[in-house]
């Protein structure tokens, strides 16, 4: 059975109102409804259903590999979103076929070709009231909140199911039947929900503990970033407007200055950073001279990050997000925006802008520090200068420490900090990073713990530096000469080390970078693709098969019906009109019809005996007029119309 | 045509029609059609199991007819002189004289035709095709009103020669009985627990109205529009991917005629796209012949017809 005329249009136009994609809708809606007012229809065997049905799946497939590539975690939302528009090759297929039927083999690959055998005969179904069904269940998708959808969805079932009715009951009986299942329905929704929210609780409290990786948290402990250094994932794409082959860039995330066992903490609070309105410029610190500039790209999870930063930022430019925050420290971090975020960056390249030193950035802890002062001892850095303090420290390192990822407790020795500094004497960046600080504090230097990335590998591919995951770093601020800088004392050799440790997969970036590109291209126009370039992409595609099937002849478009030319000479039969008015009605006669065969077919759906019998009255005056012999057509045409034309007008099952 | 015309035509075949139904009980719809053979001045076929009532359905109308009624069972050795006749040398007169055979009636009943041998198939799908026979040489006319109904088990049965595809195209439609449901088979039981009814037929029509019934049927008037249908119907068949053989431009008439007929039936004097599609399958489908590869995909030559029928716009 077909769908009344304009449900179709009606329920495109919703799922487009609802996905925010009305633009795209439009199309579609206006080619079915097209279909029921054009009198144009193709000649459609099953092996061209075979092709729509084909086409409709290839997109499908592609849908998926899209989703899963650039939103993995909403793969089925956005499948869910745009399924109106895979499948519809199918039903615009099915509105301009001539049988008005898919043949169910159709869908299925296995039955295309051993189905036949056995089912021969009429398997056809009409897909029109499925597709609705599918666009409805799209428009969920969108999950607005609200009374909105369902009572929509409750319109457009009753509008869909409302020609099915049974005639024996009266509307009022039919409108009451409908009005019970709506409540039961909506109670119904209200406790499944519930319960959804009941389970979705349970798991989500399973599995917290694999989600605690929190950016914004206000304490580092040593090991931490050792954790990150076995994963060759890249995180981070950088490009420098002054890049030098080979040069090692720092990119500053977090720095803390107080520590205690084990652990580093900060302790400051975030400004909000002042940005224009939807120009997505970012002020970060009051403008400097000549500013050197990079761009970078990240992703978000869930909706914040602390930005990995060069030394000295002014401001950030491009970057799209709601919210951006920055400590006395320069630590910057973001809220809200979109998975990818591009951040082009002009900075001075020192640490201009941290806060001065204070009381904390001169604390040991007390278990501590009769180790630093027995190294303190050792170095000697009495009558040096700081200047001559640092190299002192950096040599120290260079010379008798040894780079390794192997994470040693704090074995025999009071503090993990001890075993570093007497007994291994081999450790990852934290242990150099947090000696260094220690040890500069000691001789009376303020210094600050920093973590971050650094950035070193240049891919050809994307022609930009790629920072990973084992990229992670930590280091020292010092204060020194009434500035702030930075000082690295982890032995260089941890580059190489670390690159021959953890080997990065070819595969795994050539598909982080297909992933990144797709993203980008998502967010840096400011439009979803799919919105953009969705219609331009399966137009060719369209127009293709379309040319393929003209060429073999398989498509036929069928000549209309033979009555155009009478009707041009006399006006036209009145059962002209009465086709028309049942076929909006959602009684529509399929082309290879007799008026006979379909006035009978409809007749129970009518229900109504003295309009059935005017009908058929008045269609024994049309054929008589239509294909009789000689016989003057003026006289036969208006008196046996009218009546039951008026029938059907006043008829209220209809 | 006159309005009387119609009125007796529908008359005698509602008589016709009545009288068959005395024998044969829930035909209905195969009665109409085979009268709308007859009167369309086709012949027939009947095709089906054993024992569904073909050849009563075929002596029926033969009875009701008041006309010469043959009939010739069909085996595998009549020879083509069983059916045309022969000349036997008369020693008194010192010549030879025609013996003519079953084929000169006004009603011919084939029973069983697939049991013949094709040779003797042939002669009389010959005479059934030119109206006339030769028999030594000398070309013999056949009767005005020359109709054969002609039974056939289905090809599968042990001990038949298929008919030539070709010759299937003699036969202006080819219907299938089927089994009655079980009411009807009750009731038929009960008939003839005593004698079989199909004795007390009487003749109710008698030649000269026949010959009018043909006559008047060919009058009903059939628009430009319609035929088209039917040829756009006819030549579909040859177009379609599959068919070896489509139906002939005899097939397009012989849908026309039957047509007419079945308007007649309906008392009408023109010919609605009702009635061609009603018998488009009967007329057309038997004259087709199928690549094996489709008959093997399950395709019959019905429902390919059945489908040519949904794919061309029926003129409203």
């Amino acid at each position: 059975m077909k769908t009344p005329r304009f449900f179709l249009g009606a329920i495109l136009l919703f799922w487009g109102w609802q996905t925010e994609l009305l633009w795209v809708a439009v199309f579609p809606a206006i080619i079915l409804e097209s279909a029921r007012t054009m009198k144009t229809r193709f000649e459609m065997q099953s092996a061209d259903f075979n092709k729509f049905v084909d086409i409709s799946t290839v997109l499908l497939a592609g849908t998926i590999v899209v989703a899963l590539t650039v939103e993995s975690q909403k793969t089925n939302f956005i499948l869910l979103k745009w399924l109106p528009l895979i499948f519809f090759p199918v039903i615009g297929a099915q509105e301009f076929s001539l049988t008005g039927r898919i043949d169910i083999k159709s869908f299925f690959f296995a039955t295309r070709k051993k189905a036949e055998i056995r089912f021969y005969e009429e398997k056809a179904i009409d897909v029109s009231y499925i597709y609705g069904f599918f666009c409805l269940m799209s428009a969920a998708s969108a999950n607005t909140k609200g009374f909105l959808y369902f009572s929509s969805a409750v319109l457009f079932f009753a509008w869909g199911l409302w020609p099915m009715r049974s005639r024996r009951i009266p509307p009022a009986g039919w409108g009451v039947c409908m009005l019970i299942v709506i409540l039961i329905g909506y109670e119904g929704q209200a406790f499944v929900r519930a319960a959804g929210r009941n389970i979705s609780h349970w798991i989500m409290s399973y599995y917290a503990r694999y989600y605690d990786s929190n950016p914004f948290k206000t304490y580092t402990s040593l090991g931490e970033i050792g954790n990150q250094k076995f994963s060759g994932a890249i995180v981070l794409r950088v490009s420098f407007d002054d890049y030098v082959p080979g040069k090692i860039y720092l990119l500053h995330g977090s720095t803390y200055n107080r520590f205690s066992s084990s652990n580093w903490f900060a302790k400051y609070r975030f400004e909000r950073i002042e940005g224009k309105k939807g120009s997505n410029f970012w002020q970060v610190n009051p403008s400097a001279e000549n500013p050197r500039k990079m761009t970078q790209y990240f992703r978000l999870q869930k909706g914040k990050a602390v930005l990995n930063l060069p030394p000295g930022v002014i401001d950030i430019s491009e970057m799209k997000t709601g919210d951006c925050g920055k400590n006395a420290m320069q630590v910057i971090r973001i809220e809200e925006g979109p998975p990818l975020i591009k951040a082009v960056v002009s900075y001075t390249g020192s640490l201009t802008y941290d806060a001065l030193p204070e009381p904390d950035d001169y604390f040991i802890p007390i278990k501590e520090r009769p180790i630093l002062e027995a190294t303190a001892q050792k170095l000697g850095f009495e009558n040096k200068t700081e200047e001559e303090i640092l190299k002192t420290i950096h040599a120290f390192f260079l010379s008798e420490f040894t780079y390794s990822l192997e994470l040693k407790g704090k074995g025999k020795s009071r503090t993990p900090l001890e075993n570093f500094l007497f007994t291994t004497k081999a450790g990852h960046c934290e242990f150099f990073a947090t000696a260094t600080v220690l040890l500069l504090r000691q001789a009376g230097i303020p210094a600050r713990y920093a973590t971050g990335f650094i950035a070193h590998e240049y891919s050809s591919r994307e022609d930009r530096l790629v920072v990973r995951m084992r990229d992670a770093h930590a280091w020292a601020k010092v204060f020194v000469n009434g500035q702030w800088r930075n000082m690295d004392t982890t032995p260089p050799s941890f580059l190489n080390f670390d690159t021959k440790k953890i080997p990065t997969s070819r595969l795994q970036d050539l598909f982080s970078f297909f992933r990144f590109e797709l993203s980008r291209l998502r967010h840096e126009t400011g439009v979803i693709l799919m919105e953009t370039y969705g219609l331009w992409l399966t137009l060719p595609l369209g127009i293709i098969l379309f040319l393929r099937l003209r060429r073999a002849g398989q498509i036929k478009r069928i000549p209309e019906p033979g009555r155009q030319g009478k009707k041009k000479k006399d006006k036209a039969s009145g059962f002209y009109r009465i086709e028309e008015i049942l076929s909006e009605k959602g009684f529509p006669r399929y082309p290879y019809e007799t008026y006979t065969s379909w006035l009978k077919r409809i007749a129970p759906y009518l229900d109504d005996k003295e309009l059935t019998d005017h009908l058929f009255l008045a269609l024994e005056h049309h054929n008589q007029w239509r294909f009789g012999k000689n016989l003057s057509h003026a006289s036969l045409k208006q008196p046996t119309v009218s009546r039951p034309l008026e029938l059907l007008q006043k008829s209220h099952t209809i | 045509m006159e309005k009387s015309d119609i009125l007796f035509a529908h008359e005698l075949f509602m008589r016709l029609s009545d009288n068959i139904e005395t024998v044969i009980k829930g035909q209905k719809e195969n009665i109409r059609y085979i009268l709308a053979g007859f009167a369309g001045g086709g012949h027939i076929l009947l095709e089906d199991n054993p024992g569904t009532g073909k050849t009563t359905l075929a002596k029926a109308l033969a009875k009701s007819l008041d006309a010469r009624f043959k009939r010739i069972q069909f085996t595998p050795d009549l020879l083509p002189s069983d059916i045309l006749g022969v000349s036997i040398f008369d020693p008194e007169k010192k010549e030879f004289r025609l013996h003519k055979g079953p084929v000169f009636t006004h009603i011919l009943l084939a029973d069983e035709i697939n049991r013949a041998s094709p040779r003797t198939q042939s002669a009389l799908l010959e005479a059934m095709a030119e109206g006339q026979v030769s028999i030594d040489g000398n070309l013999m006319n056949l009767e005005a009103l020359f109709f054969v109904i002609a039974t056939q088990n289905p090809i599968e049965s042990r001990g038949t020669y298929p008919l030539p595809e070709s010759q299937m195209d003699r036969f202006a439609m080819q219907l299938e009985l089927g089994y009655v449901t079980n009411e009807t088979e009750a009731l038929m039981i009960s008939e003839q627990s005593q004698t079989h009814p199909i004795h007390s037929v009487l003749p109710c029509v008698n030649l000269e109205e026949g010959l009018k019934l043909r006559q008047l049927t060919g009058e009903v008037f059939v628009s430009k529009e319609l035929k088209d249908y039917i040829v756009a119907l006819v030549t579909a068949t040859r177009e379609k991917p599959g068919v070896l053989l489509g139906a002939s431009p005899r097939a397009s008439i012989a849908l026309m005629k039957t047509a007419q007929a079945l308007a007649l039936f309906d008392k009408a004097d023109f010919v609605r796209p009702d009635h061609i599609q009603e018998i488009a399958t009967r007329v057309i489908a038997h004259r087709l012949v199928l690549d094996h590869g489709l008959k093997f995909s399950g395709v019959s030559a019905r429902s390919l017809v059945d489908e040519i029928l949904k794919s061309i716009p029926v003129p409203v």
